[in-house]
């Protein structure tokens, strides 16, 4: 069937979104066109205005709207830990847990030569610039990926933090708490039987 | 374990066979390219779900036909075990008792083969990558977490050279600080896999010796080698301690990365770590390479397969299936007998061998079944 050339525009571009293919991308497109002309419009609108007014954070390269995010401004946090991830994703993840209340700094990559991101190419700069202007951060805890990028980055990470003497933690590797042990894969279940504790 | 029934479907020259199998010793007899090795290659294919001649599997369809089947029946402590393999354009899909499996490394340890083939005799000549290659094959069956552990390490190195060659080339943001959590890591996953065939060869060295004195019928002792530049010197009673080794491993290895790094940013390289070791076959302290004959580079070959077997065995409590190509030419009357007499000593469930002629065949009259093999096709003989 010979589609219009609107509509095959639209599903070339959908089609450059992550997980989505061509059947995804056309379901998707006739979706779309079987929409109400107000809902259709709300999506690309939404599209735009997150284009536009969205930006990082000044101070931890979150996802804002203004200079500076929800949490640096939020002054019932701890502003003496600093929790470090790669992606504005990951920091998502970690505040539905309501558990952390501290701060972020979001690195926006991790480092990998094979890539050509070196430690200037991620937001290491602005991270050690918190840590050394008199703000009273005690800890940092480093929660890059276990993959051997996200280790990398903590490794690294660790001895600047380190030699501006401030304490660095990790986070722990560990079983999926809730599963059954011989689910874990076993490169998982020797590392968490390397980092044991005391109980 | 023993191979009960085997069916084979658009298989190399096999387009339809079933045939079912003795505990023992199975001889296959045919005549050149009549399909003895293809037989073996399907039996060792579905113990180990890989072919010992090709990486390319669709090599392993028949000509003009879309799709190989290869299913068997085998037992193993008192259970049987069915297995089936679809090999197609796609790949391969393999069932264990009608469930499909995801991982080889779990499939190791229910079903497995030790094969030699006549180009395992390259072993001791071919190029230490080739070495690497097998021994840590070798070693998976025992430790499942090795195939992550090396494909980690090669990532780490590959993200190491390509910094090196920044920092040699002065590319922008590439400096040796930025060295540090790769050597950090080099050395950590580098120390799991140097612990793990240190110790595959410590365990190997004691069956080796037995095994050639046994069928070289000599007092000559091979000795298997690591060689390598990061183990700490042998003291024998801590020679296979966990913890304590690691620790002076990566001390080493962390002192050897120092040396070389002058160095390393020249060539733009790794130089230190387990992917520049080798391994080495001595026989009474002379390097087999260079000083043995042909005849017993094949019985270090043969001695080093009954060593894994005898490994698997002592780790699984089971004799894996022993499959040996071609395995009579080239030794003598002799050592040919003192072979299968070492094998039926061993007590080895089952085992498979090709061979031109029946008469080639030592204690042919003893336990052994026969089967002729002609033009893709199997009878008892």
């Amino acid at each position: 069937m010979a589609q219009a050339g609107v509509l095959n525009r639209l599903i070339e571009e959908l089609m450059r979104l992550p997980g989505i293919g061509q059947k995804t991308a056309q379901r998707l497109a006739f979706f779309l066109l079987k929409m109400d002309d107000s809902e259709a419009r709300g999506i690309a609108r939404a599209i735009v205005d997150l284009k536009e007014k969205s930006r990082f954070c000044s101070v931890c390269n979150n996802i804002t709207e203004a200079e500076i995010c929800e949490i640096c401004s939020d002054p019932m946090r701890d502003r003496k830990k600093i929790l470090v991830i790669e992606e504005p994703s990951n920091l998502l993840a970690i505040e539905k847990t309501k558990e952390y209340k501290g701060l972020y700094h979001v690195l926006i990559g991790a480092l990998s030569p094979l890539d050509g991101i070196g430690p200037k190419d991620i937001k290491i700069e602005g991270l050690m610039q918190r840590l050394s202007n008199g703000h009273g951060v005690e800890e940092v805890i480093i929660a890059t990926n276990p993959t051997i990028e996200g280790e990398a980055t903590a490794i690294y990470l660790s001895r600047l933090i380190k030699s501006a003497g401030i304490k660095a933690t990790r986070i722990a590797y560990g079983v999926p708490v809730g599963s059954d042990l011989e689910y874990a894969d076993e490169v998982t279940l020797i590392k968490s039987l390397e980092g044991r504790r005391d109980i | 374990m023993f191979l009960k029934e085997l069916s084979l479907r658009n298989f190399r020259n096999y387009i339809e066979l079933s045939i079912c199998f003795n505990k023992g010793i199975n001889i296959f007899i045919g005549e050149n390219a009549q399909g003895k090795t293809n037989l073996l290659e399907a039996i060792h294919f579905i113990h180990s779900l890989q072919s010992f001649r090709t990486q390319e599997e669709k090599s392993l369809i028949s000509i003009s036909f879309k799709d190989a089947l290869l299913s068997a029946e085998a037992e193993r402590g008192g259970s049987i075990i069915n297995v089936s393999a679809l090999l197609d354009d796609k790949g391969k899909r393999v069932k264990l008792n009608g469930k499909k499996i995801g991982k080889t490394s779990e499939f190791l340890s229910r079903l497995f083969a030790i094969t030699f083939s006549p180009d395992d005799l390259f072993l001791i000549k071919d190029l230490p990558s080739e070495r690497r290659r097998y021994f840590d094959r070798a070693i998976l069956p025992h430790s499942p977490s090795y195939l992550k552990t090396s494909a980690r390490y090669d990532s780490i190195l590959e993200h190491r050279n390509r910094l090196l060659k920044d920092i040699r080339d002065a590319k922008k943001g590439a400096d040796t600080a930025a060295l540090t959590p790769w050597n950090e890591q080099l050395i950590e996953e580098g120390t799991r896999i140097l612990l793990k065939r240190h110790q595959f060869v410590e365990q190997i060295k004691p069956f080796l010796e037995k095994f050639f004195q046994s069928i070289s019928k000599s007092s000559k002792r091979p000795i298997l080698i690591y060689e390598t530049q990061l183990l700490p010197p042998l003291r024998d009673e801590e020679a296979l301690s966990g913890v304590n080794m690691a620790d002076e491993i990566k001390g080493i290895f962390r002192l050897s990365l120092s040396e070389k790094s002058r160095e390393e940013l020249r060539y733009g390289h790794t130089l230190v770590g387990p992917h520049r070791d080798d391994f080495q076959f001595l026989i009474d302290d002379q390097k087999a390479k260079t000083t043995a004959s042909q005849g017993q580079h094949r019985m270090i070959i043969l001695s080093l397969k009954l060593s894994e077997a005898a490994l698997y065995k002592e780790a699984f409590s089971e004799y894996p299936v022993l499959l040996l190509d071609d395995v009579f030419s080239e030794l003598d009357e002799i050592r040919a007998e003192a072979l299968i007499e070492q094998i039926f000593d061993m007590d080895i469930e089952q085992v498979f061998i090709t061979a031109a002629k029946k008469e080639s065949v030592p204690f042919s009259n003893k336990r052994c079944s026969f089967y002729l093999i002609k033009e893709g096709t199997v009878r008892p003989y």
